[in-house]
């Protein structure tokens, strides 16, 4: 029962953070905004902080676990915090649309933020550790579909960042892919 | 130098799923010290800042 209790939670910071990494891509088609290299670092970091609720569910809950995705999380905010302050002097300009009237990292800053009360919450709400124990069939296949999911979308995060900065560093300020003509109207026919 | 921390962290999920669960940490803490020291490169080298 407290395992259910915990995968639910667990469930929940990977769908918040899942949900991040959509978003990342709707607004690089829509706006046709390819990532600069802070932005991807961003995303790396969200994506990163999932490892520690992925394990969470495979192993068992474990404070070392959160300890990995705090981590992640605490570099999330320094790479969002660092472009946030590039950019903080009205004259020094911006990076990509503002959205709700405010930035993308700025946004990324306040995600990191909650994300780190989430996992301090879930320190504190949940029992310190155990382990899995006989899960049901249906909760094997939840946390496998899981997987697969997080699995692809960094894969895809892989791929489109070899389309932008290729085997190389990456452009400050890219504005297309290097290796791919993607035309952008098409993405945006869909997103629309 | 990105592409390869998105490439370390699949293979990370990849054996973490998989359940080879002390290969996929050690695998993280590489791919966690490869992002300070992208992060470091990157505030330092190319946007013309002193530390």
């Amino acid at each position: 029962m407290r395992y259910i209790t915990s995968i639910k939670l667990n469930l929940l910071g990977i769908i918040g953070i899942l949900l991040i990494a959509i978003s990342a891509y709707f607004v690089e088609f829509y706006y046709q905004e390819p990532p600069c290299p802070l932005c991807l670092l961003q995303r790396w970091g969200f994506l990163a902080s999932l490892y520690g609720f992925l394990l969470n569910i495979k192993y068992g809950n474990k404070m070392q676990h959160y300890g990995l995705s705090l981590i992640a999380t605490l570099f999330t905010a320094a790479v969002a915090i660092r472009q946030i302050l590039l950019h903080i002097v009205m004259t020094s300009g911006s990076y990509g649309p503002p959205l709700f009237g405010l930035h993308l990292y700025t946004w990324s800053f306040i995600t990191a933020i909650l994300l780190i009360i989430f996992i301090a919450s879930a320190l504190i709400l949940e029992p310190p550790q155990y382990g899995v124990g006989e899960r049901p069939l249906w909760i094997k296949k939840i946390v496998n579909l899981v997987f697969v999911i997080a699995i692809l979308i960094t894969f895809a995060n892989a791929i489109t960042t070899f389309l932008i900065c290729g085997l190389g560093s990456c452009p400050e300020n890219p504005v297309r892919y290097l290796y791919s003509h993607v035309d952008f109207t098409i993405a945006r026919y869909f997103c629309s | 130098m990105i592409l390869i921390l998105f490439l370390i962290l699949t293979s990370t999920m990849i054996f973490a799923g998989l359940g080879f669960q002390k290969i996929s940490l050690l695998l993280f803490g590489l791919n966690l010290l490869l992002a300070i020291v992208t992060f470091w490169h990157l505030m330092t080298s190319t946007l013309n800042i002193q530390l």
